[in-house]
This record gives C-alpha cells, structure tokens and sequence, in this order.
C-alpha cells in the first residue's frame, strides 16, 4: 500500500554559494505522473539530473522503491538506478539505427527476450518499418516516439522527462502530447515530466509540481492549483490572470469594480488587504461609453479574444470576450462578475509560502 | 545590386581569379597525366617490376604503423586534457600540439643521432656496460617512430576539437540505459568520435605518404625516395610516372576515409557545448596519466630540443663555425612570408565562392583545390620543374617558381579556417548594413573584412610555419644559390654534420614556435 516509486526528502543541491534546489520534498505513487512546471533556470532540470544521478545532492535524500538512491554521503551511479531519461534534444545514438538505439539499454538480455521486447516497443509507439532508419532520417515526433521507446525498452521503475516537447512544431506539440500521456497511462509508467509550458503540464500531469528558485511553491492536481494557487506565482504561472486588490469585509470583499464572495485557504482577518485572482472567464465586458474601465489591446485567438482591461486604479485584468466586435484599443466598458461563486485571495503579504 | 546570395548573380569578380585558381592549382596533375601518356615502353617496363611493389608495400606498412601509433596516443590525450582534472592541463594542450614545428628530416636525424650505432645513447652505454649494439633503428621501426612522433598532433587536434563539441547528454542517455563508465566510452564516446579520429588520422596518413626527409634519412624506401631517386638519375619519366602512382595512392586514401566515415553520421556538435561535461575526478590515476602525457611530450618534443641544443653546444666548443646562416634565415623568411600572403589571398575567392554560391562550377573549384592535400610536395615539385623547363623557361630557377608551387601544395591549409570565416559570417549580416544605408564598399570595410580577418590571418600563419618546414619542392625548385634553413639542414645531415644541421634546424623550431603559440591559443580561447 505504502509502497512510493520515489520519494525525495528535503533534497537541496547548490552550485558554489548559489542554491539550486532548496528543501525539495515530494513522492510519487505507481503509475502517477508529476509534471513540475517553472519558468527556465528555476531549477527543474537540475532536479531531474538529482533524480538520475547525474548531480550529487548536498543535502536530503532520495529512494526509488525504497532503495537510498542519494544523501549527502552517497550516491549510486546512473547506470544503476532503474531511471529512464527522455532529452530535451532526444539524443538518439546518431552512429546507431532505431533498432539499435532502442535496443541500447537491454543488450544484457538473451536474443528472444531481446527481439520480444523490441518488437513491443515498436509497436507501442508506432514504428514499425523504421527499424533500419538513421536518427537523422525521421521526423521530430519520430525522433522523440524512438527517444521514449528506447527508455522505456529497460523497463525502468521511473520515466525522466526533460521538455521532451520543446522542439516540436507548436501546432505538433498537442497531439504528441496526448499521445504520450496515453502510452504512459496504458503502461503503468511513474514519471516525472519536466516543461515550462502549462497546457502540457495540466495535460501530462496527474499532480503539478510548481517550482521556483529551487523551491516547491505549490504541488497539487491541476484543478486546485488553477482554482487555490497559494502564491501569486504560481497563480499566475498556471493561468493568464489578473489581481484585483481588495479589502475584506465580512462575507464580502470590497473592490474598485464592486463586492463580491471570496474565499481563501489563509486565515484571513476582516479588514486585510488581498489580492483576488481573476481568471479571463470570471468578468463580463461590455461596451459602454459611460464606462470607467478602457481597453488597453487585444489579443485575437480565434475561438475567442482575449482584452486587456485597465481599471481606474490602473490595474490590469486580462478578460475573454466570445465577439470581438467594438472591443478596440480605447473603448470603454463595463465589468460584470459571471456568476457569483467565491473569488480566491491571497494575503497581500504572501509572496512565498509553502503548504 | 545587392541580390548576393542568389546563385545566377555570381560575380565575375569572384568568378574569374576563382577559375584562375582553380586552373593554376590543377596544373601538376594535368602536367604528370599528359606527360605519362607518351611515355615509352621500356620507362614503364622499368616502373612495373617487383621492386616498385616492394614499394608500394613498404609504403602501406608505414602508413598503417604511423596513423595507428597516432591514434593510439591522441586519444588517452585528447580524453585526459579535456574530460579530466589533470594537473596543468593547459600546459599539457599546447606541449602536446608543439611537436607539429618539428620538420620530419630534423627529427629523423635526431633520432639517427641519438640511437645510430654511432650515436649518442651507444657513446653512453657501451663506456659502463660495455654494450656494443643497438637494436636496428633504421627501416620501419625508426621511420614509425619518427612519424608518429612529429605527426600525432593532426589526431590529437581535431579529436579534441570534436571532444569538447559531444553534447554531455548523449552519454548521459547511456548511463541511465544502463551502461558503465568505461561501456559508455566504447559504445557512444568513441563512435561518435569516429568521424574526427578517420580526418585526422587521414591527415597522419596523407602526412605520411608524402614525407620525404625522414624517410630518406632513416634509409626506409618509399615512393618518394624512389622518385627523388629517379629524378637525381635524371630519370624523368619513370619520375613522372612512379608520381602519377603516388598520386593514385594518395587519392586511395582519401576514398578510403570518405568510405568508412560513410554518408549517414550527422553529429550535433556545435549546440553541445552548452553545457560542459562533468569533468572526471582523477584521483591517484593522475600519477600513471601525468607520466604517460610527460613522456609523449619528453619523446616527442623535449628529447629533441635538447639533443639539438646539445650538438649546437658541442659544435660551438669544438670550434665549428656557423658561418653563412645568415642568408638561409632571411631567404626562408621572405619566402615563407611571400607564400603566406600570396596563398591566403588567393584562398579568399575560393572560399566565397565555395559558400557563398553553391553550384557546379563552385564546387568544381573547391575539388581540385583540395589537390595540394593529397598531392605529395615531391609530386608537385616535380611537375612544376616540368612545367617551368617546358613552358614557363623565364620564371624556372626564380623564386616565383617556388612560391608557385608553395601555393598549390598549401592553399588547402588557409582555405580551411578561411572557409569557417565565411561560414560563421551571416550574409544576412551584408544586407542588414545595405538596409541600414552602407553602400557594398562601406559593408565590405565595415562588416565583412572585420570578421574574416581572423580566419585569413589564421591560414597565412599556419601557411608561414608549413613552408618554412617544407622540403622536397624547396630541394627541388629553390634557384641555384638560394639556400633556405630547410635545405641547409638537409645537405648537412644527409653528411651527418649534427652540428651544422643543429642551428638552423633550432632556428626553425625557435620562428615557427610563436605562430604555432598563436593559432593554439587561439583554438582554446575559441573552444573553452
């Protein structure tokens, strides 16, 4: 029942006096898969090369299945740590074929086990008759399903991911990304996935890991990081959305664009400032030339259009309108709250703070 | 107009000192092929015998000794000085690359110097231990060492250029498959080396084939001795001919590497240096690797240096004068200098042309200017002195003769570093200026020569070292009474004058060891 695939205690790792990762605890169940989202240099990859073994943490520990895996005074090597690694570049062996490269990691095994394996590996992810092809001659989504076949060919008890998606055509990026998140769900695979980009992340992920300067800011599902995120960052991180201060009053909570019901996983006292976080869907616009709040710009999408409101207060909230029409630079509006569910505050104060 | 990088706009002021190179630098061969046509039977009947074989075949043998023994030491080498915490690594990188200014005759005549039956080593041993014989240094065994001795460097270079480019995670993908260390190394690391250990070892062999000094000295016959044999017999078309076989051997080579590095490796190097490798702890391995790098480094450049300065010394106490050196200096000088500005212009066409418009007739040009690559120098002096008796009588016996074929033998050397100038220069960059209101004059001052100037001025260094070393066209072609350092160190070890050949063979290592500091320094501040 209690069995964790991996478990990361207090793991903190500096380069020189700079701290990289701090105090990161987290573990996962069988077949669960954490994407950590963060913006580049926040630390996620280095949390990865931990993980792998390819970093030697400073401080904390981290077990796979219940093996120590790294302390402060010990580290088993890669090679033994039953990880698999997706690149961010894939770096299939150039100088090897597909079947080479995923072959790479089971040369151990007897011929029949060997060529069983390899055939449900291509399979798996849909290269069959590219056997014999040269990394150089696939496609990228090619190159990235030979990637995944090739660590997931060893059986490891832990997939690594590291952006994996970030050198694919944007309008690629999608569908590879269900298509993975299906192979692994189907496999029972326990992964950690690695990106800066949020619809991967919510759509990979079972949890969310968000990550800044070395630290955890929040990890949770993706429902309640994008309803509670306990930060500003990570508000904003997983959402395009706006704060619009406020004070609380009672039940309510008083705002230059009117009162309305708040919520909030702080003890929040009557009287404190807060900021609410205002997702796009959360205001109705609507044009009025008597209104206080003006269009800043807009951002058209297709589906729908995203304006840039800006409040008397000079605050800017980012709102979704289904037609764009009159919806210019310049326009006055109205704003009104769509439905009358809670609005979630965060204490004025609260920059960082862990849950 | 500025539709420059278009491939029908090509200029014609690129266009014709290109094709004017091009013509000039495929003279030699044209010259051997059209001069072998009539040749008579009884000159081929004298090529196509046993002898001539056993050439060949000694040929082969070196060949494959001296590229081996050089691979052999430039990988531990390579990997210790970029992937590892061994002590004074900077120093190891350029001490390990200086044996490069050492000419192939002065080291072989060291080498005589120091283990012959006469030698150095045999004057020590045999007072105390009464040791009367040496193993046989001369032959193979002498000419591998010697060889592999001055040209390991080729190896060593380009494997770590290529090295320090291995994107780290490639072997990392290796360790969390599952492999050890040491698997890694011959499953990934080596493979993915292939591509620069099969260029330089082609440049060790090229190096090789066409070296004509130690050879001789070491009395190990090789095609190049033959036809230097032929031609002082004044056996000019069975010269021609065995220099047409020795150009067919050369371009063997040059399949065979095009062969086995294949068509199918695309290496991503260059994006890989974004993170630099963990760098491999030592530990009490430093002791083994500290001595196995001094004792390359001993063999291959101190041992000579001293046993240079040690017949200089000596020569000075026994009274010799050095009378005369003053002229060779000056003349190796001008005409090194004179074929590094000729040959690093001339490379300048070539080099557009080749990138900057691609098509039929540019690479036509680049082919054949590649031939001084694989043309041995003895091979191209020979058809120059043809050429320059048949044709070309008011310039025979002149320098410029000699600059001429300097010029075909090296202009590969500048074209390589001028050709990355070009590459790394975006035309974009040429029309940014234009659209920013600089005519093509002002762009070409303010852009485009700004930027290449380090990759010409790279080649007409790394042409002044190589013809100041340069030997058989020098011997050959050299106007009556022009003596050159090359060619003085020549006459007086063919005699065994150790002394005589000492200084200027010091003066050589001493000019070309500060361009040869220059363009290593340069390759590591680029790299690092």
């Amino acid at each position: 029942m209690n069995t964790k695939i991996i478990e990361c205690n207090e793991v903190t790792k500096n380069f020189g006096d700079k701290s990289v990762i701090d105090n990161v605890s987290f573990n996962l169940n069988p077949g669960e898969i954490l994407s950590i989202l963060g913006p580049s240099g926040g630390g996620k990859t280095t949390l990865l090369r931990l993980i792998a073994g390819f970093e030697i943490l400073d401080r904390g520990e981290i077990y796979i299945n219940g093996n120590l895996m790294s302390s402060s005074n010990f580290g088993l090597p890669p090679e033994k740590r039953s990880v698999g690694m997706v690149f961010q570049d894939y770096m299939l062996f150039p100088h090897l074929n597909v079947e080479e490269n995923i072959l790479f990691g089971i040369s151990h095994l007897d011929k029949n086990a060997r060529s069983k394996r390899l055939n449900e590996i291509l399979d798996l992810l849909h290269l069959t008759g590219l056997e014999h092809s040269s990394p150089h001659e696939l496609s990228g989504g090619e190159q990235q399903r030979v990637a995944l076949g090739r660590s997931l060919a060893p059986r490891p008890s832990i997939l690594l991911m590291d952006e994996p998606f970030s050198n694919i055509d944007a309008n690629m990026r999608a569908g590879m990304c269900n298509e993975v998140e299906s192979v692994l769900r189907e496999n029972n695979v326990t992964a950690v996935f690695v990106t800066h980009d949020r619809d991967e992340a919510f759509s990979i992920g079972n949890r969310i890991a968000v990550i800044e300067k070395g630290r955890i800011e929040q990890i949770d599902v993706p429902e309640v990081l994008y309803r509670s995120p306990t930060t500003r960052f990570v508000a904003s991180i997983t959402s395009n959305c706006g704060f619009i201060r406020g004070k609380i009053s009672g039940e309510k909570v008083i705002t230059e664009i009117g009162s309305f019901n708040w919520e909030s996983e702080e003890d929040i006292m009557d009287g404190d400032e807060v900021d609410l976080v205002s997702h796009t869907a959360d205001f109705v616009c609507n044009l009025d030339p008597e209104g206080i709040n003006v269009v800043q710009s807009r951002d058209f999408k297709g589906d729908e259009t995203i304006i840039s409101v800006k409040l008397k207060s000079g605050t800017v909230l980012p709102c979704r309108v289904n037609n764009s029409a009159g919806f210019n630079p310049g326009s006055k509006i109205t704003l009104t709250r769509f439905g009358n569910e809670p609005l979630f505050a965060l204490k004025k104060s609260n920059f960082r703070q862990i849950k | 107009m500025s539709n420059r990088t278009s491939i029908n706009s090509m200029p014609v002021t690129l266009l014709v000192p290109a094709v004017l190179i091009g013509l000039i630098v495929s003279l030699p061969l044209v010259y051997l092929f059209v001069r072998s046509v009539g040749v008579s039977e009884d000159v081929w009947a004298s090529i196509i015998r046993p002898r001539t074989l056993q050439t060949v075949w000694r040929t082969v043998q070196l060949v494959v000794t001296v590229t081996l023994t050089s691979v052999l030491l430039s990988l531990p080498i390579a990997w210790l000085t970029v992937r590892t915490d061994l002590p004074l690594r900077r120093f190891w990188v350029v001490a390990t690359a200086l044996p490069l200014v050492i000419p192939s005759y002065v080291g072989a005549f060291l080498f005589i110097s120091v283990l012959s039956p006469k030698g150095l080593l045999q004057n020590i041993l045999s007072g105390p231990f009464g040791l009367d014989r040496l193993p046989e240094i001369y032959g193979l065994f002498g000419a591998t060492f010697t060889l592999a001795a001055l040209s390991y460097p080729y190896v060593l270079l380009t494997v770590r250029g290529a090295m320090i480019g291995i994107d780290p995670a490639f072997e990392e993908s290796a360790r969390t498959l599952g492999s050890r260390r040491l698997a890694v190394m011959y499953r990934v690391t080596i493979p993915l080396l292939r591509p620069s250990i099969l260029a330089g070892s082609l440049l060790v062999a090229l190096y090789t084939v066409s070296d004509f000094g130690a050879v001789s000295l070491l009395d190990y016959e090789t095609l190049t001795r033959s036809i230097y044999l032929r031609y002082t017999a004044i056996d000019r078309n069975g010269a021609a001919l065995l220099s047409l076989f020795l150009a067919g051997f050369s371009f063997l080579i040059l399949l065979a590497e095009a062969k086995f590095r294949g068509r199918k490796l695309y290496y991503r190097t260059g994006a890989g240096a974004s993170r630099l490798s963990n760098i491999v702890k030592l530990g009490r391995w430093k002791w083994p690797a500290l001595i196995f790098c001094f004792l390359v480094v001993f063999m291959a450049l101190i041992m000579p240096l001293s046993v240079l300065v040690y017949w200089l010394v000596r020569g000075i106490f026994a009274g010799q004068t050095f009378a005369g050196l003053w002229g060779p200096v000056w003349n190796s000088i001008f005409v090194s200098f004179l074929a590094a500005i000729l040959v690093a212009f001339c490379a300048i066409p070539v080099a557009a042309l080749s990138t900057r418009y691609p098509g039929f007739l540019s690479r036509v040009i680049e082919k054949i200017s590649f031939t001084g690559f694989a043309l041995p120098g003895i091979v191209v002096a020979l058809a120059i002195v043809f050429f320059g008796i048949g044709w070309a009588k008011p310039i025979y016996q002149t320098i410029w003769l000699l600059v001429f074929a300097y010029l075909i033998l090296f202009l590969p050397a500048a074209l390589g570093s001028t050709r990355t100038s070009f590459l790394q220069l975006n035309p974009k960059q040429e029309e940014a200026s234009r659209g920013l209101g600089n005519n093509l004059f002002q762009t070409m001052i303010y852009v485009t020569i700004p930027q290449l100037k380090p990759g010409v001025i790279a080649g007409a260094v790394l042409v002044f070292i190589i013809t100041l070393k340069e030997l058989p066209a020098t011997l050959l072609l050299a106007p009556l009474g022009f003596g050159t350092l090359a060619t003085k160190i020549w006459s007086a070890s063919e005699e065994a004058f150790f002394a005589q050949a000492a200084l200027p063979a010091i003066i050589i290592v001493i000019i070309s060891c500060v361009p040869m500091a220059f363009l290593i320094h340069k390759d590591i501040r680029t790299r690092n």
